[in-house]
């Protein structure tokens, strides 16, 4: 804040446990659930669905990469502002709102296969989608009773978590079975499910703030920085980076608008929609969110293994969504140990997460060690239920973190931005290894193939074998290059979640135990 | 005043809104002040690795309904205060009524059986097994004055004489009368007539008007007793316990606790 100049006003929701009892709980807690796992499946069902969807569409590649852009950019940006529009709106009206809206919109794109209609749509649907996640966190939080509350926060973290590990298998999954349109009927259909369950059941105690003043430009320039980011992650390393004008210009639009967009929140509006001055207050909110922009790198880790699979093993998405599915199984067993752990105070939480990234990158390394050309879906599902239960342990209390130390006037901000901080990680995992992958695929082909030359005996017998033997040496090269750079990138993977062991050194220690 | 105080401990369960009906009840008619108390558990409300703002939530929300229960005794002209303590629930509570040298504890149960039972711990169960002070579980709303007529089961041993004694006592402080009852065992019904002669004569030195009853025990003892206090309109049920824990409950089982989990009728159960 400029001095002399008038304090910032943030917007202030009511936040206040209404709990339900008998059907009515299970109801909203269910509703709230459903709501929660589309969130997190939307993006990566459609991501495993786009290269039918651009098929429908007649998209080039090019044109097919707005599909994601247009839906993550406001998505991300309406998630910053749901804590406005929870002050402004109340809660139960902003989660019908966000409900309905991303229903209407899914359907529509069902029926859709204009591109620019699909674009639009795509458009709304992630402004709608963002409105969702914040207020029905805190709807979950605060419908439950006494006795359940220890529960709030493994429950979410355990449902964010499934949600993350669902979405290729579920996008997969319709799009092989029922076609391309069929990818957002479901995610349409749970959403009005959800709504109608919301509207009967979740309590109205809703005090909405009409006085309250659109932050016009912050929200503008918050689109224009989430969307530049991610055009950046899409189509960085797939133009070729600053080869390309439009990659030069969106690197030139990321650098102007985030340093704006900052500036512009803290000092130049008087109604600001973003609290980044939370991070100054509270030292694990800016630990934990770091720790979180990791674990979204980290999170990169399940595109890239899809991927893996589908290319070097050759498996439908169905089953590369089945294989990374796998790991829920061990998700449940890894939360309730940390919970366990944290809540018992067994161990301090610093040290929990610590060993846990340790863990991880341990896991990770296995994970690299069976991708070869040879490998099968079977060969990874040790791996995954290892990989699952270390992973849900470093991911149990990094919610904790982030908004355990904020008052309840804050929750709904920090909510926002632990939610925004894995998509950014992940967007950042996109740009990074997309274009690490990239480099080491050409590295090791290049490596291979000087190795492959005529004076070893294998390599003459194989090329004097038959006229094809070439193409076939070329192929093997290439498999066995792309399989050593996926490998490579779940080193990267490994050495990445390392980086939570320095960071969670900051965090503050726990609170000290109440008297007995 | 037969209780000096009476410790009610609330949460925002349904049951719990009867402990307090019930509280303030005996409170009226003892003339005795009410503590309203909320327990929150740190380890359980993760406190212990900084989510304030569940703790926040928690303790806003036992603030509200304290609130409540106040109003509530403040229409009943029963005086009252309230405290919400960050403890291990059972611990909690106990502590609350040595401190306060409570006359009785009230609570509510949700009287779980089954999986249900296996998979959630018991407070009102947990506290019955720890406390020494009187203690008064409901799980149903109470009808009428619920001291008109006590159920008084008991055996032949100490506790179950310390049972009838502590009703008569309650009985001569509330004008309420009393029906023992006792279970006949393979020696026949001789011994219980003697037992419940004792009990009446008992009741009858102290001007309390009283009935007895042998009960056959062909089902279980906790059935049995439940449908006497059908039979008979009972208002409550005045019984001792053992507080057996550990293995030895595990073996032998708890005739209170399964009374309780059944009851009703709000049954008051001393050690």
């Amino acid at each position: 804040m400029q001095s002399g100049s008038p304090p910032q006003e943030f917007p202030i929701a009511e936040v206040a446990q209404h709990p339900e009892a008998g059907a009515d709980l299970y109801v909203a807690i269910a509703a709230a659930t459903l709501a929660i796992l589309v969130d997190g499946t939307s993006s990566a069902t459609i991501t495993a669905g786009l290269p039918y969807i651009a098929g429908i569409s007649g998209a080039t590649p090019d044109e097919a990469s707005w599909f994601v852009t247009a839906f993550n950019a406001p998505y991300y940006a309406t998630i910053l502002l749901s804590p406005w529009l929870y002050a402004r709106f109340g809660r139960k009206p902003l989660i019908m709102i966000g409900l309905l809206g991303y229903a209407l919109c899914s359907l529509a794109l069902a029926l859709s296969s204009w591109y620019p209609a699909i674009v639009s749509l795509r458009f709304l649907e992630g402004t709608f989608l963002g409105c969702v996640f914040v207020p029905v966190v805190i709807l979950l939080f605060t419908s439950l009773p006494l006795a359940a509350m220890r529960l709030a926060v493994p429950a979410f973290a355990l449902v964010v978590l499934v949600a993350g590990a669902l979405g290729t298998l579920i996008g997969g999954y319709l799009t092989e079975t029922y076609g391309a349109a069929a990818i957002y009927v479901p995610s349409a259909l749970a959403t009005l499910v959800a709504a109608a369950a919301i509207w009967y059941y979740a309590p109205n105690y809703d005090s909405p703030q009409p006085q309250l003043r659109f932050d016009v430009v912050g929200y503008t320039l918050s689109l224009t920085l989430f969307g530049a980011m991610q055009y950046l992650a899409n189509e960085g390393e797939r133009r070729n980076w600053l080869e390309d004008p439009n990659v030069f210009r969106a690197i030139v639009v990321l650098t102007l608008a985030f340093p704006a967009f900052v500036a512009w929140e803290l000092f130049y509006t008087r109604r600001p929609h973003a609290n980044f001055r939370l991070f100054a207050a509270y030292r694990n909110l800016a630990v934990g969110s770091g720790i979180n922009i990791v674990l979204g790198i980290v999170g990169y880790s399940v595109t890239v293994f899809s991927i893996f699979l589908q290319t070097v093993i050759a498996s439908t998405t169905t089953l590369a969504g089945e294989v990374i599915a796998l790991r829920t199984l061990t998700y449940i067993v890894g939360v309730f140990l940390a919970f366990v752990i944290l809540s018992r105070r067994l161990i301090d939480v610093r040290i929990v997460v610590a060993i846990a990234a340790i863990a991880t990158a341990v896991a990770l390394y296995g994970f690299a060690n069976a991708m070869t050309p040879t490998a099968d879906a079977a060969t990874f599902i040790g791996v995954s239920l290892a990989f699952g239960l270390v992973f849900a342990m470093l991911s149990q209390p990094v919610p904790a973190l982030v908004i355990g130390a904020l008052p309840l006037r804050d929750l709904p901000a920090g909510i926002a931005i632990y939610k925004l901080t894995v998509p950014i990680g992940l967007m950042a995992g996109t740009a990074l290894v997309g274009t690490f992958i990239d480099h080491r695929a050409a590295f090791r082909a290049s490596e291979i193939a000087s190795a492959a030359d005529l004076s070893r005996t294998a390599v003459s017998t194989f090329v004097g074998s038959g006229s094809s033997a070439l193409v076939k040496l070329s192929g093997l090269i290439t498999a066995q290059a792309q399989a050593l750079a996926y490998r490579d990138s779940m080193l990267l993977f490994a050495a990445a979640v390392l980086l939570v062991v320095p960071l969670v050194i900051f965090a503050a220690p726990p609170a000290p135990r109440p008297p007995e | 005043m037969f209780f000096n105080k009476l410790l009610v401990a609330i949460d925002d369960s349904v049951p719990s809104q009867y402990a307090i009906d019930i509280g303030l009840i005996i409170a009226k008619r003892d003339e005795c002040p009410v503590i309203f108390c909320i327990v929150l558990d740190p380890a359980l409300l993760a406190q212990n690795y900084g989510l304030s703002s569940i703790c926040e939530l928690a303790e806003s929300f036992a603030a509200e309904i304290l609130a409540g229960a106040l109003k509530r005794a403040s229409e009943a002209g029963v005086q009252a205060t309230s405290k919400v303590l960050f403890h291990d629930a059972c611990q909690g509570i106990i502590d609350l009524a040595n401190a306060e040298n409570v006359g009785m504890i009230a609570m509510g149960t949700h009287g779980r059986t089954g999986i249900a039972r296996a998979l959630t711990r018991s407070i009102a169960e947990s506290v019955l097994r720890r406390t020494t002070t009187p203690l008064c579980v409901i799980r149903r709303p109470p009808i009428g004055k619920i001291y008109g007529r006590f159920l008084v089961p008991f055996v032949d041993d100490e506790l179950g004489q310390a049972a009838y004694r502590y009703a008569v006592d309650l009985a001569g402080n509330f004008d309420s009368t009393l029906l023992f009852c006792t279970i006949t065992d393979s020696s026949g019904n001789r011994r219980a007539e003697e037992l419940l002669e004792r009990a009446k004569r008992f009741a009858l030195d102290r001007g309390i008007k009283s009935i007895g009853v042998a009960l056959e025990g062909h089902k279980s003892i906790s059935s049995t007793i439940l449908e006497q206090a059908g039979v008979f309109e009972c208002d409550a049920i005045v019984m001792a316990s053992h507080g057996r824990d550990g293995f030895m409950r595990l073996v032998k089982g708890s005739v209170t606790e399964a009374v309780i989990r059944s009851s009703l009728t709000p049954v008051i159960v001393i050690r």
